[in-house]
């Protein structure tokens, strides 16, 4: 039957990326493209050094195509300075790392309060909400926590929650459970599933871990620069 | 969470090396707290010292200092008096003035008749209490050298005129051994009486003056010593001018407050020309060029000590600095990624800079004035280039306080900067480099 389409939230346009590296030159990307719908749960899959990285950290506008574009929210990535593109990536995206890469001097509401605070939301109005955002992820009672004091699921639960709490279009995750248990790293997968199904936010996220393969509503597979799909 | 809280924190991460980079901060703000100190109170001390060698300005009759020093009684000014009159009742320069005094300089011949010994001399007729003022104008609270243990042999004990005795005279120890008188203060009785003869100034037969001798002693300038004469002014003039009103070679101001000293001599040079008194005026810095040499020899080795100081502050934040930033790459990266501009990463890690310049800074300020107090509080002494009596050495930090302010800037610029430059290559990296890591 037929439905509007909706337009894609990412949309990879013929991708190129290479590396330099002394006299040889990698070529992570080979012209790669793809869509991205909106509110989609996106796993990216492939061997080592097959580009998964370096295809989140284009989409995820942290890092530029040697050739092509990348449009994120309609918008041409490309095109944006450094501040503005900085200033985009605060208000449309957030991100999970695969070592969680929390600021160790701050407290898990502090952490995840700091996306917040970049965008110029007030403390008090910054504070309520990190402290709702721990509760979903179910960590109401490690607010007052360091990154040290805290199990690594939990960290990457904190993570999760400073990916969110400023309500991006998108969260990019690159192998965010590839330092974990496997009970630990169902659970956060499960996490974001949620928070996918409740807020609608679009998930990209990369791994070698059927697991979470599982979990996803679209898979591609990744191979030496190349998309083949699967 | 604030950004400066953020800061005081990661500033903590590794607490030795920040109490490391703290502590050179500090010490360099309380070294250059106490060498400033010490400056500024060479700055003091040397004015002091002028002021107490000459007065803050001599007035003498035009020509003097050209042609003056072979026959200064001839070129002396006839109307002391009036001058001095006209100086303390003028509304410019008389609410500026501690005394006016006169001096009026001789040379003869000075003999001994109970050794049967004589000698050259050159002279200072001066009035009693008025000496001790200029010697004594200390309006900084300086510690005097005549207070200092090791200086008491210099000093006689007794003023070296009186009022009460119009004939005593204190006469320089070298002159002392050569007229065959023992040094130091001389017995009410038998004091040596002398005879002092001198040409007068216009010409003519010799005067002779008797006078008696009330003390020797050493006026710290030893080519002075083998011909001093300290004798009352109305001596001098009597040796000089008999039968004539006082006459004196200059007439000597000292004012209230050294920084008054331009206004007055512009004053006076109006009176000059209004009046055609016919004088010259010589400073107290024009007469005793070495004080403003040596001090301005200090403030270059401040500034040198400074620089080195800075420079090497600048290395040490900066290399304080960018471990850290290489410690946190990823942080550094991860910040980027949500959003966090180049400049935001500037800022932060400045910010850093700014901790440890306040948190040095402010220790250094503390250690400064403590260590200020110690050495003001001990004696130790040491003798300065323009002056042979053993000094106090005394170190005024807070006079005036804008020099422990700017010390405290000093190194809390440098603090900055040296995070400054670390501050911009961590924002210049790539991100997914920094991420990489
Ligand atoms: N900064 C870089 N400099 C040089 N080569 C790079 C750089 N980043 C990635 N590469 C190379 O690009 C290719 C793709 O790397 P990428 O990190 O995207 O792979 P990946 O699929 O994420 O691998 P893994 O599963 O190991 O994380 C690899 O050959 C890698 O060596
Ligand atoms: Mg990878």
């Amino acid at each position: 039957m037929p439905s509007i389409p909706s337009p894609p939230l990412v949309q990879v346009i013929d991708a190129h990326k290479e590396y330099v590296l002394g006299h040889r030159t990698v070529h992570a990307l080979r012209g790669l493209s793809l869509d991205i719908p909106p509110g989609g749960f996106v796993v990216m899959q492939g061997p080592s050094g097959s580009g998964k990285t370096t295809l989140l950290n284009l989409i995820g506008c942290i890092d530029r195509p040697t050739s092509g574009r990348v449009l994120v929210s309609g918008q041409d990535t490309g095109v944006l300075a450094d501040a503005a593109l900085s200033a985009f990536r605060a208000r449309k995206l957030g991100f999970v790392f695969q070592n969680f890469n929390l600021i160790p001097v701050l407290t898990a509401v502090e952490n995840v309060e700091y996306p917040l605070r970049i965008l110029g939301v007030a403390a008090a109005e910054a504070r309520r909400r990190a402290l709702a955002m721990l509760e979903e992820v179910g960590l109401a009672e490690e607010t007052g926590q360091r990154p040290a004091e805290l199990s690594g699921g939990q960290c990457q639960r904190v993570a999760i929650a400073r990916a969110l709490v400023a309500r991006p279009e998108l969260v990019v995750a690159d192998e965010p459970t590839a330092n974990l248990d496997s009970e630990n790293g169902s659970m956060i997968i499960r996490t974001m599933r949620a928070m996918r199904d409740r807020a609608g936010t679009t998930f990209v996220i990369s791994t070698h871990d059927p697991e979470v393969s599982a979990q996803a509503d679209q898979r591609w597979q990744l191979r030496d620069g190349h998309l083949c799909a699967s | 969470m604030n950004t400066w809280s953020l800061a005081l924190r990661n500033v903590w991460r590794n607490t030795r090396r920040t109490a490391v980079t703290v502590m050179a901060v500090a010490l360099s703000c309380a070294g250059l707290m106490l060498f400033g100190g010490y400056v500024s109170w060479a700055h003091i001390a040397g004015e002091v010292h002028a002021v107490m060698l000459s007065g803050h300005l001599q007035l003498f009759k035009e020509g003097f200092e050209e042609k003056g020093a072979g026959n200064p009684a001839a070129h002396a000014l006839p109307n002391y008096e009036e001058l001095r009159q006209l100086l303390v009742s003028d509304p410019v320069i008389g609410p500026r003035i501690e005394l006016v005094t006169g001096q009026l300089l001789v040379q003869g011949m000075v003999s001994h008749a109970a050794t049967q010994t004589s000698s050259t001399f050159a002279g200072i007729g001066a009035l009693a209490g008025d000496i001790e003022r200029v010697i004594r104008w200390n309006p900084y609270g300086l510690t005097e050298a005549r207070d200092i243990p090791a200086n008491r042999h210099l000093f006689a004990t007794g003023p070296e005129l009186a009022d009460e005795d119009p004939e005593g005279i204190t006469i320089g120890e070298g002159l002392a051994r050569v007229l065959g008188i023992p040094p130091g203060d001389q017995a009410g009785a038998n004091r040596p009486s002398l005879e002092l003869m001198s040409l007068p100034p216009a010409g003519g037969l010799p005067n002779m003056v008797s006078a008696s001798v009330r003390h020797t002693s050493i006026r710290a300038m030893e080519d002075l010593d083998n011909r001093l004469v300290v004798l009352p002014l109305a001596l001098a003039s009597e040796l000089m001018f008999p039968g004539e009103p006082l006459h004196v070679t200059s007439v000597q101001l000292l004012l209230k407050r050294t920084a008054d000293l331009p206004a007055v001599q512009q004053r006076i040079a109006e009176l000059d020309a209004r009046h055609h008194l016919g004088i010259e005026q010589r400073n107290c810095w024009e007469m005793n060029p070495n004080n403003v040499r040596s001090v301005g020899m200090l403030d270059m080795f401040f500034i040198f000590a400074f620089c080195i100081v800075a420079v090497v502050l600048v290395f040490t934040i900066y290399n304080t600095m960018m471990m850290g930033i290489v410690e946190r790459t990823r942080e550094t990266g991860a910040i980027r990624a949500m959003g966090v501009t180049r400049a935001g990463v500037i800022a932060m890690f400045v910010r850093e800079g700014v901790v440890i310049g306040i948190l040095g800074g402010g220790l250094g300020v503390v250690l400064g004035l403590v260590a200020a107090w110690c050495v003001n509080s001990s004696m130790i002494l040491y003798t300065p280039p323009y002056y042979n009596v053993q000094a106090k050495l005394e170190i005024f930090c807070m006079r005036p306080p804008s020099i422990i302010l700017a010390s405290f800037l000093g190194c809390f610029i440098v603090a900055v900067v040296g995070a400054f430059f670390p501050a911009r290559r961590a924002s210049r990296m790539e991100i997914a480099e920094a991420l990489r890591h």
